[in-house]
């Protein structure tokens, strides 16, 4: 197993990812939304605290998940328009290590994409008074975990769909990932097959409730069991995201 | 070149127009309260939950936000009934759904508490709201305390119950964190066997502490404020009473307090006045104030006007006309229904009486008018409270 072909792919992406102009857009929107923030925490007629880290929060997340489905669906793509791909794979490289080597380092890139925000964000929250702890912290890696299951999710559907219905189907993926958690609570609506339906349905889609620690770490809640299983979880997503992504572009003639 | 400086003008002069433009709007621009008699989308706290997709405490905190012109518009309207097939009232609805969604801000409570008590008159639902705010956040005292007042103003526990009453103060403090925050509810044990404080009393205290609490800017105050100043006429009320009916001042007609020298009624109410307990309220709300070298003077009533002392006892003209307002909200209800219905405002009284809406006697000094198909009290404080006498009548 070639790992430097990996790592070579993955420095190549991690800068391509960087330097796109959707990436540091976002960044840039984060930025923008997290100095707005505090505007509404102001309005609520409390202190504004809380209600700015909410913000600040559910802003991190859903940038984090925009950025991971817009540079995640056009990686392949862009590779294919500018026929950079073809001269990849004349290499000697496996298509499983092509993936990996992009997925590897669009999630680099994500990961440092989501340190920026969080220290900006975790910034904004002590200037507004909250006290700072490690829950805040915890919350963040979790939500940026989320992120990468995401941008595995948008490797998958670019693999499967184009570009614009690869994003489409990903931020389905997304809310559809987050309504899944909170569909327990709703099964007495339901009755016989239904139920066996809905909940087979549900079970294939990524349960993305196990990384939305932020509510609770907002107010210095500690991490319960769901928080502990989240890592393995989002691992095991992956590999079977990456291996799928993986099948659908050894079988594509490029 | 001078192509190029001429486009560079104009874009120039247009960024400046339209700066100035956004601008003027926020000079001298007046705070409007948002008013909105519908409180849309209030789903079940399982639904709620599910569409929040991960975002609870965001989705809570806005649609919360969003819900204050519904709040502000119940200021007035005091009908809480909203479409669906839940029977409960909007605030219960919201509320319950907001506190599924975020259980650990503390806001919600006493917000919950102060809309479904204090607007509507739901007491059971605000109580309901307290005691899961202890359960949630048992180490929180705002609400520990709200939750005692509520239960004494409201459930009267401190003489039907005080067994009970001390069993939750007793918890109080056993659940605080800090040593400072425990002098409160000790204070309130080693007063309970000895002190028989009054409904009046407490919920004088509740609302004038709720108003000290409140920032002036903020959207709930003048409604905690009239609160207050409604509580605090009732507790002077309740006071002043026995205070002149035991005085040897007896008056079958309505007169003008003030003007009959408090001081000397009050001197000749030897039993009372060495009720130093009663005066000491009086004095602490403002309803008397002492001067050494005059003695006690009996200050205006919480609103600033009189108050009148007739055979069935003492009257509050402030809060009389507190009370009118009150009754000129369900006009306004009416009012309001009868112009969607005609698609025309009244052009008189006698237009108005057609329509089946006969307005009420309005106190002294009052004149009623119609804004934005609302019916507004407006009083002249220079109005000769003479005129509530029968003689000058």
């Amino acid at each position: 197993m070639n790992l430097s072909l990996i790592r070579i792919i993955a420095g190549a992406t991690f800068r391509e990812s960087f330097r796109s102009k959707s990436f540091v857009m976002l960044l840039v929107l984060y930025l923008a939304g997290t100095c707005i923030a505090p505007i509404v925490g102001w309005i609520s007629g409390t202190d504004g605290s809380i209600v700015t880290a909410d913000l600040i929060f559910s802003l991190l997340s859903i940038v984090g998940v925009l950025v991971a489905t817009a540079t995640g669906t056009a990686l392949v793509h862009t590779e294919i328009k500018q026929h950079t791909l073809y001269t990849v794979l004349s290499r000697p490289i496996h298509r499983w290590q092509f993936v990996c080597g992009k997925y590897l380092g669009l999630c680099a890139a994500l990961i440092a994409g989501q340190l920026i925000m969080l220290a900006t964000g975790l910034t904004m929250m002590a200037l507004n008074g909250l006290s700072l702890h490690i829950g805040l912290l915890w919350a963040g890696l979790l939500i940026t975990l989320e992120v990468c299951i995401m941008a595995a999710v948008s490797l998958t559907w670019t693999a499967l769909s184009s570009p614009l219905l690869a994003a489409v189907f990903s931020l389905a993926t997304y809310a559809v990932g987050h309504f899944v958690h909170g569909l327990p609570g709703l099964m007495y609506h339901l009755e016989g097959v239904q139920i066996m339906l809905v909940a087979g349905l549900a079970s294939l889609i990524p349960d993305l409730g196990y990384y939305a620690y932020r509510n609770e770490a907002i107010y210095g809640m500690p991490a319960g069991s769901d928080e502990l299983i989240a890592l393995p979880y989002a691992l095991c997503w992956i590999t079977l995201l990456l291996f799928i992504t993986t099948s659908v572009i050894r079988r594509k003639q490029l | 070149m001078k192509r190029r400086a001429a486009f560079w003008s104009v874009v120039i002069l247009c960024g400046c127009c339209v700066l100035a433009w956004n601008v003027q709007r926020f000079v001298g621009a007046k705070a409007v309260y948002r008013s909105s008699s519908h409180l849309d989308f209030v789903p079940s706290p399982a639904m709620a939950r599910a569409m929040s997709l991960g975002h609870r405490n965001t989705f809570a905190k806005l649609r919360w936000i969003q819900s204050f012109s519904y709040a502000q518009h119940q200021f007035e309207a005091r009908d809480d009934t909203i479409a669906g097939s839940d029977r409960r009232g909007g605030f219960v609805r919201l509320y319950e759904t907001l506190l599924h969604l975020d259980p650990y801000f503390e806001p919600y409570y006493t917000h919950g508490t102060l809309m479904t008590s204090g607007i509507v008159g739901d007491h059971q639902s605000a109580l309901y709201f307290l005691w899961s705010g202890i359960h949630i956040l048992p180490h929180n005292f705002s609400i520990w305390n709200n939750a005692a007042a509520h239960i004494v103003s409201f459930f009267d526990y401190e003489n039907r119950h005080p067994h009970l009453m001390q069993a939750l103060l007793e918890e109080w403090v056993a659940c605080m964190e800090y040593p400072e925050q425990t002098s409160l509810p000790l204070h309130w044990i080693s007063g309970l066997g000895t002190r028989k404080s009054s409904v009046e009393l407490q919920q004088a205290r509740y609302w004038v502490q709720k108003a000290h609490e409140t920032s002036r800017n903020h959207w709930q105050y003048s409604f905690i404020r009239s609160r207050a100043l409604i509580a605090l006429s009732k507790l002077g009320i309740h006071y002043l009473t026995p205070l002149l009916v035991e005085a040897p001042l007896v008056h079958t007609a309505p007169v003008d307090f003030q003007k009959l020298g408090l001081n000397r009624a009050l001197q000749l109410s030897d039993i009372q006045l060495t009720n130093k307990k009663t005066i000491g309220q009086l004095l602490q709300y403002g309803i008397l104030s002492h001067d050494p070298a005059i003695g006690y003077q009996l200050n205006p009533d919480p609103f600033g006007f009189p108050w009148l002392l007739s055979s069935e006892g003492i009257i509050s003209t402030g809060l009389e006309r507190a009370y009118f307002d009150d009754r000129l909200a369900s006009y306004s209800r009416q009012l309001r229904g009868a112009i969607e219905l005609k698609h025309k405002r009244p052009q008189n009284q006698a237009e108005l009486e057609e329509w089946g809406i006969v307005l009420p006697e309005p106190p002294v000094g009052c004149t009623i008018s119609i804004d934005d198909n609302h019916f507004r009290a407006v009083y002249d404080r220079s109005a000769s409270f003479e005129s509530f006498l029968p003689e000058a009548q």
